[in-house]
């Protein structure tokens, strides 16, 4: 058991706090949307149908959606994009999927390699991708999700006010749309590009997303 | 039918994914299982709350 936690501290921390913020953020949005309807004169309602609400489910998955868009990009971007001195960058000279022999694929496999690595074909290429595809799909499946919690939650909002119901597409151009989607986006590249550059000049000491402490600035793919 | 043997293919070739190559620890695989679920449960639940509202 000792040594589960240890060898999974990483995902059992992550899955911990990913709980913990999802609670705080279903109890203080609970609280938010209780209080405006108080202002409103409207019914209040329980956190139990605050949960099963398209409010919540829009705020969660925005996020979601956003979060697995920055590592997809990411994930696409830094094979063939480079930064001079950032360890999150390859080395200069290595842009492009690399060679089999690099790759340990097909008659490159090693022993222990994975099966779908060592048989060639179509299911080499599907395995050599499957990281990126499945979280497309992530991504996908989630932005899936926010568009028609945030269009069922505009909708409502617009029975509120007496205002006009809108269909699924349109409510896919539309402003609320875009705005819930952009400004998670913009956050998560800026975030992703800063850490790009700034890992080029700082360092955390024994951390992989940092190069070693005493890494020259301009060495390129090299983690600590 | 078919789609029934496109499913079982399916689950054992990623069974082979998960087991080959000498990768078998078993927490292992329960953590990755784990946050395949959340992913897989959160998406479908808040798409059926989405769609079930409107």
């Amino acid at each position: 058991m000792k040594s589960f936690i240890r060898h999974n501290s990483l995902s059992l921390f992550f899955l911990a706090i990913f709980l913990l913020a999802l609670a705080g953020q279903a109890i203080a949005g609970h609280n938010l949307h209780n209080e405006e309807a108080k202002e409103h004169g409207d019914e209040l309602i329980s956190l139990g149908r605050y949960v099963t609400s398209s409010e919540f489910g829009q705020a969660v998955m925005e996020n979601w959606q956003s979060e697995y868009l920055q590592f997809m990009l990411f994930m696409l971007a830094t094979v063939w994009l480079l930064q001079r001195g950032s360890p999150e960058s390859k080395e200069l000279d290595q842009a492009g999927v690399e060679s089999k022999q690099k790759q340990k694929i097909e008659g490159a496999a090693e022993r222990k390699s994975p099966l779908w690595a060592r048989v060639g074909g179509w299911r080499t290429q599907l395995y050599s991708n499957s990281l990126l595809i499945v979280m497309g799909l992530i991504f996908v499946g989630s932005w899936f999700a926010q568009s028609v919690t945030g269009w069922t939650a505009f909708n409502a909002e617009q029975v509120d006010h007496e205002g006009k119901t809108i269909s699924y597409w349109s409510y896919l151009g539309s402003s609320d749309f875009w705005q819930a989607t952009l400004q998670n986006w913009q956050s998560e590249f800026l975030a992703v590009g800063s850490f790009a550059v700034l890992a080029i000049y700082l360092r955390q000491r024994g951390s992989p997303e940092s190069k070693p402490v005493g890494a020259p600035h301009d060495t390129t793919g090299v983690e600590g | 039918m078919g789609a029934n043997r496109c499913v079982r293919r399916l689950v054992t070739e990623v069974r082979r994914i998960v087991r080959g190559g000498g990768y078998s620890l078993a927490w292992m695989r329960a953590m990755s299982i784990t946050w395949c679920l959340i992913l897989v449960a959160g998406i479908l639940y808040f798409s059926v709350i989405g769609l079930s509202h409107q």
